[in-house]
């Protein structure tokens, strides 16, 4: 007689594989004694499940609010980067977010190929760049291998903002529908 | 197409419901559950990762209540920090409501 149950709660765990040892047990628990208050209150297993809905789905969005708790508490490429990874994952995940994420991962990987040719460019003006007899020699060389440091800097500079907006924008979708979105516009 | 409106509807005053209940009093996610799904049609599930998250973000803070029959519940809380979101969150509800039905409420 415990079918309905068993099964929610071992598909649930399987979704949630990867989350923190703790969020996964008190997620479980929760969801445990929602069938034990439900089978107190007369109702059986198999209705229970039903009623509270597919348990892939609140796997994807117990892990969305974990990487977003993570993300939230501090600011790196890694948490941000869960966010986007949980956002891809959700199975109910709508097209704005799976367009905000695709854009994550395009930049993430042309950031890397970019900032590796521009390093190695302004690596490679100031070392041999005097022999290229280029006007100026090798001082004008070396500032140009300087210059091309710089724009590699603010290049991943900008680039990390971008994904720093991009990771918030997943945030405030995960958090709320179109309608409260538009209500914070309005002032009262 | 109106029930992926009516998914986004939800989901976006859902937290607000939640808010709501507990400030008329302490409650456990069953509960909680049970009258979301009753008022508005909410999958039952949903109420736990949004617990979760309103646990992390210090709006609400859990106890442990022995009952008489079966094991202990997990009460949930409203916090000061709770309480004013919930101020925040209804006045844009109000605001929100009211300019939508000046639209929609408007029968020429």
């Amino acid at each position: 007689m415990t079918a309905a149950r068993e099964e929610f709660l071992d598909r649930m765990r399987a979704g949630m594989r990867g989350l923190p040892r703790p969020v996964i047990e008190g997620a479980l628990a929760d969801y445990a004694s929602h069938f034990d208050e439900g089978r107190a209150a007369g109702r059986d297993e198999a209705q229970i499940a039903r009623a509270l809905g597919d348990p892939l789905a609140l796997a994807e969005q117990m892990r969305l609010e974990t990487e977003i708790a993570s993300w939230e508490t501090s600011n790196t490429p890694r948490t941000g980067w869960r966010v986007v990874a949980a956002s891809l994952r959700r199975v109910s995940g709508a097209l704005p977010q799976a367009l905000l994420g695709v854009t994550a991962v395009l930049l993430i990987a042309l950031s890397v190929p970019i900032a590796v040719v521009l390093v190695a460019t302004s690596v490679w003006l100031a070392i041999a760049g005097g022999s290229l007899g280029l006007p100026g020699g090798a001082p004008v060389a070396w500032l140009a291998g300087l210059g091309t440091f710089a724009a590699a800097l603010s290049i991943s500079a900008m680039l990390g903002l971008v994904f720093r907006f991009i990771v918030n924008a997943l945030v405030s979708r995960a958090r709320r529908g179109p309608g409260t979105q538009s209500s914070n516009r309005i002032r009262s | 197409m109106t029930d992926a409106i009516d998914v986004q509807l939800k989901k976006g005053v859902l937290e607000l419901c939640v808010l709501e209940i507990l400030a008329r009093g302490d409650s456990y996610a069953y509960e909680i559950a049970s009258q979301l799904a009753e008022a508005i049609g909410m999958g039952e599930g949903t109420v736990y990762p949004l617990m979760r998250r309103l646990d992390v973000n210090g709006l609400v803070e859990t106890y442990l209540v022995e009952s008489a029959s079966g094991p202990s519940r997990k009460y949930y809380r409203l916090t000061r920090e709770g309480r004013a979101e919930l101020a925040r969150e209804r006045a844009a509800w109000r605001a929100f409501v009211t300019a939508v039905d000046r639209i929609v409420g408007s029968k020429k």
